[in-house]
């Protein structure tokens, strides 16, 4: 459920971060047409930010590719829009749609889309653009994750009204429809241009991609909304959090949102760097498989979320940033009424014995590519000893770890999304999405409901009975949710703890003193 | 007569007297005991460790005091316990990949002198493929695809330490291979395996043991540095190489965590070093004089 793992969870960036963007695009609706200036000029403040990623060392420039690390996300919102930045409290800034209506039973959706912007070609944007890309989602063969957030679509039900009107008609009454085709993954691209050419609308174009080392992208001159101060930016890869922890002391990047969380403190005393914590969003998670032994019976799986002491992952795995979580998904909205979850070896020991697993051995496997993660897996592994249980701890080579993605019996992941984004995952039948592979009627059928209302209240009480059920019987142990913490040079200013400038996706409003 | 003689130069002069004659020198007695005291240290340390090496027990980077002589460690540890359990993987498995290494490169080094012509250029051809195929890379390959474990890092380090050693001891044994009680052997037609272990390998004792010194050092930093890149020994055991590895984001804070750790590794390498040359000093001298 919710973890994603490494790689793949990146994704959720949008939520939060977008609200920013959002805002700095919003203001701006004026722009539609500026020239192509050439890059550098305009009086802005212009330099080379150079922000420091975690990434596998195989990426494509695809903007709907299959192999997704931390560049990927950030290569992405720097050159690609989505429809409309979701905002904190659950609203909508818009981006390439300016609106979206819908009828009485909520069966046929119109989204009008934004005049006058303009792709990194000159070429205007418009509703072809926005019908061939949702085709290639629902397609069945390319197997896109985003398929999860809009299958509820009939690809022949898309129909272009006029260059910048575009109607979905649903074969069944779909709720929150603005809430998944908002989804921060679903850019947009010109229609029949090549991957390579990561043909968007954003507010930096491409300039030169390696995989595995570097994207550089620049300002957009023929943006639509408020022009980036910067000239350039370089997204450069590292292979750890640790690489990238140094290359920030040793100022070969500006900035980087992954950071190794036990070296705050040196680095809090390190002239010239910044820290930064962003609003909660992250939550590191333990999966268990739970179609195979010994996690097919729930009371293993109860026993390993007990035996975690939450208190002692929190200070000590991720430095007390961040609250306690209750082995549910989701943040801080629509929380079911059930009690926080505390250590209790004798509960656990004596689940393990009902089982028949006493004195368990199992293998927990981690690419450790996320702050904290190696060090939860540590406390865990320790705690279970006390009892009896002995787990071996597996470090993995990020790329070797997400080959299996999806197989691994007890793993870590991390999720980012809120809920109505996770939850099709959670109840999906691919093994790359529902990686613990937990499948739990009553959830099913209440996440049937989820998505058949629009109405918010109504689907916040439903998402509280899920959760319930995600902590009595779930597959996920969830320790705690924290902040993404972000490091930047004091050269660096315009960065904001809100979402999407936050985890740093969102460089609009960024600029370097030279 | 002529049976016996051969043995006498062969096989029996080296051993007692080389063993003498090494600890003769300064420097090779001053090399052995801190080898020697470096492995009793890791032998014994786990048993007088006050805390387990692996329970929390303070807030990360706690600072020396509260019961800990020196402080936690990134994750809340004693570091004292840490430290004295932190050196038996390394010296078990650094003794066992220089068995394997030693065994292995000697077994086809004495090959390729023996046999000679094509096997010999076979043999060494190989040898010059591994040679360049740098150790810690190879680990490194094998570990991503299978996975770590310690048995398989024992091995990859062994077949690592294999090509130098088998070079070495082709260029010893090449002489021997002429001398009278080796051909005398091979002319009465005894078994090559006989003639192998009973007349050629006696033979070249000497420069096996400074190869043994120096191998198990590599051996040693291979390893700890493996565990540095976190590809040896996987958390939370305790070892040194991982130790450095671990607390190096906290080095400002609480230096203790890095810098004992790396100090240890470095005794033992520079013991097994200090040794290995004095030896291979002791033994040039005196192996000079007698021929």
């Amino acid at each position: 459920m919710l973890s994603r793992l490494v790689g793949k969870g990146q994704r959720s960036r949008p939520r939060v971060l977008t609200a920013v963007v959002a805002s700095a695009m919003v203001v701006s609706l004026a722009a539609a047409c500026s020239g192509e200036s050439s890059e550098g000029s305009g009086g802005s403040s212009g330099g080379t930010l150079r922000v420091g990623v975690v990434a596998s060392t195989i990426s494509t420039l695809d903007a709907y590719s299959n192999l997704r690390s931390q560049d990927f996300y950030v290569r992405n919102a720097t050159m690609f829009e989505p429809l409309a930045h979701r905002t904190k409290d659950g609203g909508y800034q818009w981006a390439l749609a300016t609106g979206i209506t819908h009828n009485k039973d909520n069966t046929e959706w119109t989204v009008k889309l934004r005049p006058n912007v303009k792709f990194h070609d000159g070429t205007p944007f418009g509703a072809d653009d926005v019908i061939a890309v949702f085709q290639r989602v629902l397609d069945k063969k390319n197997a896109l994750i985003e398929r999860n957030y809009i299958d509820f679509m009939d690809p022949k039900g898309i129909e272009k009204v006029d260059d910048l009107t575009v109607r979905f008609k649903l074969p069944k009454p779909y709720g929150p429809f603005e809430f998944a085709v908002t989804n921060s993954n679903i850019i947009f691209y010109k229609k029949g241009s090549k991957p390579e050419q990561a043909m968007g609308t954003g507010p930096f174009s491409l300039v030169s991609f390696t995989a595995g080392r570097e994207t550089l992208v620049k300002r957009y001159d023929g943006y639509w909304g408020t022009k980036p101060k910067l000239d350039r930016v370089k997204i450069i890869s590292f292979k750890t959090a640790e690489a990238s922890t140094n290359a920030l002391i040793g100022r070969q990047i500006d900035a980087s949102s992954n950071i190794l969380q036990t070296s705050l403190p040196t680095i809090e005393k390190t002239p010239g760097l910044k820290v930064m914590k962003s609003d909660v969003n992250l939550k590191v998670s333990i999966g268990m498989r739970a179609d195979t032994p010994p996690f097919d019976d729930v009371r293993v799986r109860q026993a390993m979320r007990l035996i975690v002491n939450r208190k002692l992952a929190l200070t000590n795995a991720f430095d007390g940033l961040g609250e306690l979580a209750n082995d549910h998904s989701g943040f801080d909205r629509c929380l079911p009424a059930v009690p926080q979850r505390e250590q209790n070896l004798d509960q656990a020991k004596k689940l393990l014995a009902d089982a028949g697993k006493s004195n368990l051995t199992i293998d927990l496997r981690t690419a450790a590519n996320k702050p904290g993660m190696l060090q939860l897996v540590q406390i865990l592994a320790e705690e279970a000893k006390k009892i009896g249980v002995t787990i071996k701890v597996q470090k993995m080579e990020l790329g070797a770890y997400l080959e299996k993605w999806g197989e691994w019996p007890f793993y870590t992941g991390y999720d980012t999304r809120p809920y109505l984004e996770g939850v099709p995952e959670m109840i999906s039948g691919d093994a790359v999405l529902n990686h613990n592979h937990w499948d739990d009627a009553e959830f099913k059928s209440l996440a049937k409901k989820l998505y058949a209302t629009a109405d918010a209240q109504e689907q916040c009480e439903i998402q509280k009975q899920m959760k319930k059920i995600e902590h009595e019987r779930g597959a996920s142990i969830l320790t705690a949710t924290n902040p993404t913490v972000s490091v930047y040079s004091s050269k660096v200013s315009g960065l904001v703890p809100e979402f999407p400038s936050g985890n740093l996706y969102d460089f609009t409003k960024v600029s370097m003193d030279q | 007569m002529i049976r016996t003689r051969p043995r006498e130069q062969g096989a029996q002069a080296p051993p007692s007297n080389l063993t003498r004659r090494v600890l003769t020198s300064r420097q090779t007695r001053l090399g052995l005991i801190m080898l020697l005291g470096m492995i009793l240290f890791t032998i014994v340390g786990p048993f007088l460790a006050p805390h387990s090496p692996t329970a929390v027990i303070a807030k990360p980077y706690a600072s020396p005091g509260d019961g800990l002589l020196l402080g936690a460690d990134s994750l809340g540890r004693d570091i004292v316990s840490r430290i004295l359990s932190g050196g038996v993987n390394l010296t078990w498995m650094g003794i066992a990949a220089t068995a394997g290494g030693v065994t292995l490169g000697t077994t086809i080094g004495l090959v390729a002198a023996f046999a000679g012509g094509i096997v010999d250029t076979l043999l060494m051809r190989v040898v010059d493929v591994l040679l360049t195929f740098p150790t810690i890379i190879m680990a490194i390959l094998f570990v991503s695809m299978v996975g770590p474990s310690r048995i398989l890092l024992v091995i990859l380090v062994a077949i690592g330490l294999t090509p130098g050693m088998a070079r070495v001891m082709r260029g010893a044994a090449r002489p021997v291979m002429r001398r009278e009680h080796v051909m005398w052997a091979r002319t009465i037609g005894l078994p090559s395996r006989h003639i192998l272990m009973r007349e050629v390998l006696p033979s070249v004792t000497s420069p096996l043991m400074v190869e043994i010194g120096l191998r198990l050092m590599w051996s040693v930093v291979g390893l700890a540095s493996l565990s540095f890149l976190g590809f040896g020994v996987q958390p939370p055991a305790a070892d040194w190489g991982l130790m450095v590895s671990e607390n190096k984001d906290g080095l400002a804070i609480q230096p203790l965590a890095v810098i004992i750790p790396a100090a240890c590794v470095a005794l033992f390498t520079i013991g097994g070093n200090l040794f290995a040359e004095g030896a291979a000093r002791v033994i040039g001298r005196t192996e000079g004089a007698r021929s």
